[in-house]
C-alpha cells in the first residue's frame, strides 16, 4: 500500500511539473503595440515620438477645424451658425464643464506629457543618436512645450507646471497651480534653448514645417509681447529679422484676399 | 506456461467476443425483461456477470443465452435501475425493471463531478434535457426561459440568431460583462452552440458555494451543460421533427392617412396657438385637400397613399424548420452517440433568415477495469443573414414613415419617400445588399481516467477548440423613382466589407479524486489543475464605389480601400481543491478553494485565491423525524463564498502602450509619429464577489411534494469603471480602476407537485423569485445613458430618471396660470410636472417647499428596469397515451419607457398610432393616456412618469398536447417509440402594456427591433 500511495504521488507530481512549466504563459502583451517601458531603442523610434508630440498643434479634435478659425468663432469675427461650444462661450453661457474647454486643457497637456517624455528619453538614448539628432529633437520638444505652455497660460493662467514624466497619480497629486509668471519664465528658457539648439532651415523635404530657430524665436517674441515682456521680445524679434531667413511679405492687403492665399511663400502652421 | 497463455488467450477472446458464441459448459436460459407497467423492454443488455458475452432483449424483450446455473445477469437499459438476477438453477427467468428514481437518488452534475441531489450544500437548479426538448425553440437559450428560480433571460429581438439574448443569475453583478460562465462538457462554450436535442441536463450553479470552484470566472453564476452520452444495449436511433410557422406577438397599430392628416392639423393648429389669446392656430392640409384626398386615395394610391408600412413590409409568417436524427448504442466497452441537428429558421422580417449544421460524436472507451477513456467531436455551421442596411435602420423607417408616402411606383419601383424611408425597399436584399455572417466552430474533447484503486480516480483532459467566423456586407445603392418613374438622384455609395475572424481556445485539466467511508464518515477530495489559453486575430477589408452590383470585393476601384487586423491572446492557470464530508448521510459540509491567474492583469496582481464553506443537516434523517413518514426530505444549508471576474473587455486592461499610429503631416507628406495615448494602471486586479446563501429543502409524501426556498446576498466589490485621472498627467483616456460596489439581494421559491388519480399522471411545478439592486458606491461618478437611464449610487442598475408628473393642464387658462416656470409657453393638455421640495424655508434642514422651476434638481428615480418578482408554473400531465403540458411564465414588476418615434406622434417627422388617438387629451381632461397632439413641445417630451410603462406581465409560453402511439401498433413496424406534438409558444399575454407593446421587449428596442414571436408548430419524436 505504501508503495502504491509512494506511485500515485508520483503520478501527480509528473503531471503538475509537465502542466506547470509554462510559468510564463501568464505574461501577456498586447500583440499591435510595444510597451512604453521597452520602446525607444534607436534614432527612427525617437523621431517618431517627436512627430507625435507635434499632433496637439491641432487644437480642436476635429481636423476641419484648425486652431485659427474656433477661437474667431468666439469673438465678433466670426459666428457659428449651429449650437457649438464656440457659440456658447460668445454668448457668455460656458462653464468649465464646456466639452471644448476641457479638450484646450486636455490636449495641451497631453503635448506637454509627450514632450517630457521625449526629452527623458532623448537624454537617457543619447547613445544612439548623432549630435545633430540630439540637438534637432531636443530643440524641438523644448519649443513645443513651450508653444503648448504658452497656450496653457493665454488661456488659463495659473497652471500646473510639469517638467517631467508623472509616473503614477501618487505624484500628481502633488501638483499646484503655479503663477503665470513663473510659467512664463519656464516658457522663455524653453524657447531660448530651442533656438539655440535649431537650425535655421532643413534641407530634407520632408522636414520643411518642423521647428526651426526662427519659429523658435519668433513664438518666445510674440509670448513675451503678450505678457510685457518688452525685452524679450525686441530681443527675440531682433533674433528672426538678423538671420536673413524669412522678409516681409510685400503686400500686406493681398494677405486678405484670395491671391495671398496661394502664395507659396506664405508660411502655413502645421 | 502454456496453459498459462493458452488461457489469457481465452480469456482475451472471450473479452472480445460480443454474441457469446464460444460454447461452455451450461445451459440455455430464456427469459423476458419488462418495465413496470408491463411492456417489454426492447434492446435492453443482458450479460453474464464477470464475462461480457451476453446478448440483447428483441421485441418481445425476450433473450437467451449459455449461462452456468449459479450464474449472475446483469441486465442494463438506460433510463432503468440495473438489474443483478441469480440464475440459481432456472431456465427461463421473468426481470420488471425499476425506473431510476427521481428525487431522492437523482444525481446532480456539479463542478468537476457529480452529487447526490440531496447530499447538495449549494444551491444548484437542475433541469433535465427531457424538459428543454419539450418547447421546440430554435436555441438553447429560449428553452431555458423560466426553468430555473433566479435566471432571468430576456431577449430583445425576435430575429433569427440576433435574438440579443441575456441570461441574468441572481441579479446584475458588475457594470462590467454579467453573463454566467458557460461550460458545456467542462469546456467554455455558448449556450446556442449546443443543439437542445443533444443535452442531457444542465446545472446552473447560483451561490458560491457551487460555483467558487470555477474562482475567477464564476462571479455571475455558472451553467454546466452536459450533452448525451450512449448507454449499453444495441444501436438505437431516433428522430426528432419540428416545423412550424411564426408570427409577431403584437405590433403597434399605425393610423392610415386620413387620421394622419387631420390629427396633425390638429397638432399644428396647438402648436402655433396664441399664446395671449388662447386662440387656435393654422392647419397644414385643411378640411377640403383631405376631403379630396379621401375621395380619390382609394382610387389612386400612387398619388394619393395609403400606406400600411408593417403590413407592406413584414411578412405575415415565417416557418421554422429543426431536424434531430440521434443514434447510439454500444457494449460495456466502447459505447458511441453521433446526432446531428438542422435547423432553419426563416424571419418574419423579409431576407433575414438562421440555418445552422450541427453535428456530434460522444464515444466512451473501458480498457480495463482501471483505465477508461472517451473521445468527444462537436462541430457546427451557422449562417445568419438581414439586408444589406440592417434590419435596425429598416424597422426604424417602418415605425417612423407616415402613411401619406407611397411605397411603390405604377410601375413596380421603390417609391422616393420625402420624410422617414422606403422601408419595403430597406428590407429587401436584392435591393439593399446583405450582412451576412457564417460562424464555424469545431471542438475536440479528449480525456482518460485511471482508477489504479477504488477509492482514487486520475483523470486528464484536453480540449482544443477552433471558431472561424466571416461577416460580409454588401451595401447596394438603391434607386428611388418619384410618381411618373422617374429616378431620384442619390448620394449612395455602393461598398462592400468583408471581416475573417479566427480564434483558438484550449483547455487542459488534471484531476485527482479520493474517496472513501471511513467508519461511516464519507469524504470526498478532489484537487485539480487548470490551464486555458486563447487567440484571437481578425482581418478586416473594405472597397466602396463600384458602378456594378457584383458582391465581391475585386469588382470594386482600388481607390478608398482600407484594411485593418489585430491579434490577441489571453491565458488562465488555475490550482483548485474540494473537500466533501457527509457523516451517517445527516451532517454535511463542504469547503472549496480556487486559485487562479490571469494574464489580463499585472505581475503582482494576477492571482487570487477564491474560497467558499457550506454546510447542510439533513434533519429528517435525525431520530426526531426519521419515523414520520410523510417527511421525506428536510435539509438545511448554508453557504458563503468568494468569486471573481476577469471578463473586462480588453485583454490587456494594465499594459501602458504607444500607439503606432500617430502620425504629422509636413509639407504635404505623412511623417510617422509614435506615442502614449491610454495611461493604464498597473494595480488592476479582479472585481471579487462575495455570496452568502441559506436555504431549505422540504420534501412530503415520498418526495410527491418538494419545497425549497433560499435567500442570498452577493455583493460585488472593485468593480472596474473609468474613472478621471488628473490631465497634466499627460494622457487622454479615463483609466480602469477597481472601484465600484454593487449589491443584490434576493430569494427564490420553488414548489413541485406529483401526483396521479387514476390513470391520469400529473406534475405542477411553480417558482418565484425576487431580486433587489444597488449601487452601493461609484465613486461620485454618475454614468446617464439614453437621457432615460442612469447608474448611480444608492439606486438599482439601468434605473429610470425623470420627472414626477402630477397630470395635465385641463385647460388653457389653468396652463397659463400655473405659477411654476416649466419648458416653452404651456397650455391645455400638456405635462404638469412636480416641483420637487428643495428648498428649506424655514431653517429646520429639511427641504419644505419647490423652487419655482422644473430642473435637473427635480428630477428622481421614477422606474426600475430590472425585473422583479419573476415566477413560472408549469402544468403537465399525462393519460394513457396523451400528454398535454401548459407553461406559464411572468414578470411581477418591471417598469418600461416609451420614448422618440413611437412615444410621441409626428416627433422628428414620425407616424401617429391608434392608441395616441384615443387616449388623445380633451378640453376638461386632468389625466389622459396621451397629451394634446402636438407636433414638437420642449414640455413634453422630457422624461418623466407620463411616459412611463407597467411591463409587468404573464404570459403561456408554451401549450403542448402530444400523442404517443400505442407499442402494440409500433411493434408490428419495428419502432420503440413513436409520439406527435402540436405546440404553440407565446400563445397569449395578459399585461398592462400600451396596445401594440410586447411587455418582454422593452420599449425603447421595439424601435428598432423585430418584434417577438408566436409559433405554432407541429413536430414528433421517433426512437427506434
Amino acid at each position: 500500500m505504501h508503495s502504491q500511495m509512494k506511485k500515485y504521488i508520483y503520478i501527480i507530481l509528473t503531471a503538475l511539473t509537465i502542466l506547470t512549466n509554462s510559468c510564463d504563459l501568464l505574461d501577456k502583451n498586447p500583440l499591435d503595440s510595444p510597451n512604453q517601458a521597452t520602446f525607444w531603442n534607436n534614432a527612427t523610434e525617437i523621431d517618431g515620438g517627436v512627430v507625435a508630440c507635434y499632433r496637439f498643434l491641432i487644437e480642436y479634435p476635429n481636423v476641419q477645424y484648425t486652431f485659427p478659425i474656433v477661437p474667431d468663432l468666439m469673438t465678433d469675427i466670426g459666428f457659428p451658425r449651429q449650437e457649438s461650444d464656440a457659440k456658447k462661450i460668445a454668448q457668455g453661457q460656458h462653464d468649465s464643464n464646456l466639452s471644448y474647454i476641457y479638450q484646450v486643457w486636455s490636449f495641451a497637456y497631453q503635448g506637454v506629457g509627450r514632450c517630457n517624455l521625449m526629452l527623458q528619453t532623448i537624454e537617457s538614448k543619447s547613445s544612439v543618436l548623432t549630435q545633430d539628432q540630439y540637438n534637432q529633437y531636443k530643440g524641438e520638444c523644448h519649443f513645443l512645450r513651450a508653444f503648448y505652455y504658452s497656450r496653457l497660460i493665454s488661456y488659463f493662467g495659473d497652471v500646473p507646471l510639469v517638467l517631467k514624466p508623472i509616473e503614477t497619480v501618487g505624484d500628481a497629486s502633488k501638483f499646484v497651480r503655479e503663477s503665470k509668471e513663473v510659467v512664463l519664465d519656464t516658457i522663455l528658457s524653453d524657447f531660448t534653448i530651442a533656438a539655440a539648439l535649431l537650425k535655421d532651415k532643413y534641407t530634407v523635404a520632408t522636414s520643411i514645417g518642423r521647428a526651426t530657430k526662427g519659429a523658435a524665436n519668433a513664438y518666445k517674441a510674440r509670448i513675451a509681447l503678450y505678457n510685457e515682456k518688452w525685452d524679450a521680445a525686441i530681443e527675440a524679434s531682433q533674433a528672426v529679422i538678423s538671420s536673413g531667413v524669412y522678409d516681409l511679405y510685400p503686400q500686406y492687403g493681398n494677405l486678405f484676399m484670395a491671391s495671398g492665399l496661394t502664395d507659396a511663400t506664405i508660411k502655413k502652421l502645421s | 506456461m502454456n496453459d498459462k497463455y493458452c488461457l489469457w488467450i481465452v480469456i482475451i477472446i472471450q473479452l472480445l467476443a460480443f454474441q457469446g458464441a464460444f460454447a461452455q459448459k451450461g445451459s440455455t436460459i430464456t427469459g423476458v425483461v419488462k418495465d413496470p407497467a408491463g411492456e417489454p423492454i426492447i434492446g435492453a443488455s443482458v450479460v453474464v456477470q464477470g464475462l461480457s458475452a451476453g446478448t440483447f432483449t428483441d421485441l418481445n424483450g425476450g433473450f437467451s443465452l449459455n449461462a452456468l446455473p449459479d450464474a449472475i445477469l446483469k441486465i442494463t437499459y438506460i433510463g432503468y435501475k440495473t438489474e443483478t438476477v441469480r440464475v440459481n438453477n432456472r431456465s427461463s427467468i421473468s426481470v420488471i425493471m425499476t425506473e431510476d428514481a427521481k428525487g431522492l437518488d437523482e444525481v446532480v452534475v456539479v463542478g468537476y463531478g457529480t452529487q447526490k441531489k440531496v447530499n447538495l450544500t449549494g444551491s444548484i437548479a437542475s433541469v433535465s434535457g427531457a424538459d428543454l426538448t419539450k418547447r421546440p425553440v430554435m436555441n438553447t437559450t429560449s428553452a431555458l426561459q423560466g426553468l430555473a428560480s433566479g435566471v432571468t433571460i430576456t431577449s430583445t429581438s425576435g430575429q433569427p440568431g440576433k435574438e440579443g439574448s441575456t441570461i441574468m443569475i441572481r441579479g446584475i453583478g458588475t457594470l462590467n460583462n454579467n453573463n454566467p460562465l458557460i461550460l458545456v462538457d467542462g469546456i467554455v462554450g455558448s449556450m446556442d452552440g449546443v443543439s437542445p436535442s443533444d443535452i442531457e441536463s444542465i446545472s446552473i450553479l447560483k451561490d458560491a458555494a457551487s460555483s467558487s470552484v470555477y474562482g475567477s470566472r464564476a462571479a455571475n453564476g455558472v451553467i454546466l451543460i452536459t450533452t448525451k452520452r450512449a448507454g449499453e444495449g444495441k444501436i438505437k436511433i431516433g428522430v426528432n421533427s419540428n416545423v412550424g410557422f411564426q408570427t409577431v406577438t403584437t405590433q403597434p397599430h399605425f393610423l392610415g392617412s386620413i387620421d394622419y392628416m387631420e390629427l396633425y392639423d390638429l397638432a399644428n393648429s396647438n402648436d402655433t396657438r396664441n399664446v395671449t389669446t388662447g386662440a387656435a392656430g393654422g392647419v397644414i392640409y385643411g378640411e377640403d385637400y383631405i376631403a379630396n384626398y379621401k375621395a380619390k386615395m382609394a382610387l389612386d394610391p400612387y398619388n394619393y397613399p395609403n400606406t400600411d408600412w408593417q403590413a407592406i413590409t413584414y411578412k405575415k409568417q415565417a416557418i421554422q424548420q429543426l431536424y434531430n436524427l440521434t443514434f447510439s448504442g454500444g457494449s460495456d466497452k466502447m459505447k458511441a452517440l453521433g446526432s446531428i441537428n438542422y435547423t432553419n429558421q426563416e424571419g418574419v422580417f423579409p431576407d433575414t433568415y438562421l440555418k445552422r449544421y450541427s453535428a456530434r460524436i460522444n464515444t466512451d472507451y473501458k480498457f480495463s477495469n482501471t483505465l477508461s477513456a472517451g473521445i468527444d467531436f462537436s462541430g457546427r455551421h451557422t449562417a445568419v443573414s438581414e439586408p444589406g442596411s440592417g434590419t435596425s435602420a429598416a424597422i426604424s423607417s417602418v415605425r417612423r414613415t407616415a402613411s401619406i408616402y407611397p411605397w411603390v411606383t405604377p410601375t413596380g419601383n421603390p417609391a422616393y419617400v420625402q420624410i422617414g424611408a422606403n422601408s419595403w425597399a430597406l428590407s429587401q436584399e436584392k435591393l439593399a445588399g446583405y450582412n451576412r455572417n457564417v460562424y464555424d466552430e469545431g471542438v475536440v474533447n479528449l480525456k482518460i481516467a485511471y482508477t489504479p484503486v477504488k477509492e482514487l480516480r486520475f483523470d486528464l483532459s484536453y480540449s482544443p477548440r477552433i471558431n472561424y467566423s466571416n461577416n460580409k456586407v454588401f451595401s447596394n445603392i438603391i434607386t428611388y423613382y418619384d410618381v411618373d418613374d422617374n429616378p431620384i438622384a442619390n448620394a449612395q455609395t455602393r461598398a462592400i466589407k468583408q471581416t475573417y475572424n479566427y480564434t483558438f481556445n484550449d483547455d487542459l485539466k488534471f484531476l485527482v479524486n479520493f474517496e472513501k467511508n471511513i467508519h461511516g464518515h464519507d469524504v470526498h477530495l478532489l484537487g485539480g489543475f487548470q490551464q486555458n489559453t486563447y487567440y484571437g486575430e481578425y482581418l478586416y477589408g473594405r472597397r466602396e464605389g463600384s458602378d456594378f452590383s457584383y458582391d465581391e470585393i475585386a469588382s470594386f476601384p482600388v481607390t478608398n480601400q482600407s484594411t485593418d487586423g489585430n491579434g490577441s491572446e489571453m491565458a488562465l492557470q488555475s490550482f483548485f481543491g474540494r473537500l466533501n464530508y457527509a457523516y451517517a448521510n445527516k451532517y454535511l459540509f463542504e469547503a472549496d478553494v480556487r486559485y487562479d491567474g490571469s494574464s489580463r492583469f499585472a505581475e503582482g496582481h494576477r492571482w487570487g485565491m477564491f474560497p467558499s464553506f457550506s454546510a447542510g443537516w439533513r434533519i429528517n434523517e435525525e431520530p426526531f423525524l426519521k419515523n414520520i413518514d410523510w417527511i421525506s426530505n428536510t435539509k438545511l444549508r448554508a453557504s458563503w463564498g468568494r468569486l471573481g471576474n476577469q471578463e473586462v473587455g480588453s485583454y490587456y486592461p494594465s499594459s501602458l502602450n504607444i500607439s503606432l499610429s500617430q502620425p504629422v503631416v509636413f509639407n504635404g507628406t505623412v511623417s510617422d509619429g509614435y506615442g502614449a495615448v491610454n495611461y493604464a494602471f498597473k494595480d488592476i486586479s479582479w472585481e471579487t464577489t462575495t455570496m452568502s446563501n441559506i436555504g431549505i429543502d422540504l420534501g412530503f409524501f415520498n418526495n410527491k411534494l418538494a419545497v425549497a426556498f433560499e435567500y442570498y446576498r452577493r455583493t460585488t466589490r472593485g468593480i472596474l469603471m473609468n474613472l478621471d485621472i488628473p490631465s497634466y498627467m499627460g494622457y487622454g483616456n479615463s483609466p480602469l480602476q477597481n472601484a465600484g460596489v454593487i449589491q443584490n439581494k434576493g430569494w427564490e421559491l420553488n414548489v413541485d407537485y406529483d401526483n396521479h388519480i387514476g390513470n391520469l399522471n400529473y406534475h405542477i411545478s411553480a417558482n418565484l423569485s425576487d431580486v433587489r439592486n444597488k449601487i452601493v458606491d461609484m465613486k461620485g461618478i454618475t454614468n446617464d445613458y439614453s437621457d432615460i437611464y442612469t447608474s448611480r449610487a444608492g439606486y438599482s442598475y439601468g434605473t429610470i430618471w425623470g420627472l414626477q408628473t402630477d397630470g395635465l393642464f385641463p385647460s388653457n387658462s389653468e396652463a397659463k396660470a400655473y405659477t411654476v416656470t416649466q419648458f416653452g409657453n404651456l397650455q391645455g393638455g400638456d405635462i404638469k410636472y412636480v416641483d420637487q421640495k428643495t428648498v428649506d424655508t424655514n431653517g429646520d434642514g429639511k427641504p419644505d417647499a419647490g423652487d419655482g422651476i422644473i430642473n435637473s434638481q427635480d428630477y428622481v428615480a421614477i422606474g426600475n428596469t430590472i425585473p422583479r418578482y419573476t415566477y413560472s408554473f408549469n402544468i403537465s400531465a399525462e393519460y394513457k397515451k396523451f400528454d398535454i403540458q401548459l407553461f406559464f411564465q411572468g414578470v411581477g414588476k418591471c417598469d418600461g419607457y416609451l420614448q422618440g418615434d413611437l412615444a410621441w406622434a409626428f416627433n422628428n417627422g414620425a407616424n401617429v398610432q391608434q392608441w395616441q388617438k384615443d387616449g388623445m387629451w380633451t378640453e376638461g381632461q386632468i389625466n389622459s393616456k396621451y397629451t394634446r397632439m402636438f407636433i414638437s413641445s420642449a414640455n413634453n417630451i422630457k422624461t418623466s412618469t407620463f411616459w412611463l410603462q407597467d411591463a409587468s406581465y404573464l404570459r403561456m409560453k408554451n401549450l403542448q398536447i402530444g400523442y404517443t402511439l400505442p407499442k402494440k401498433v409500433l411493434n408490428r413496424i419495428s419502432i420503440d417509440n413513436l409520439r406527435v406534438y402540436l405546440s404553440a409558444n407565446n400563445l397569449f399575454t395578459f399585461s398592462k402594456m400600451i396596445d401594440g407593446y410586447d411587455p418582454e421587449q422593452s420599449p425603447t428596442n421595439a424601435q428598432t427591433s423585430v418584434p417577438l414571436l408566436r409559433t405554432f408548430s407541429f413536430g414528433f419524436n421517433l426512437n427506434f
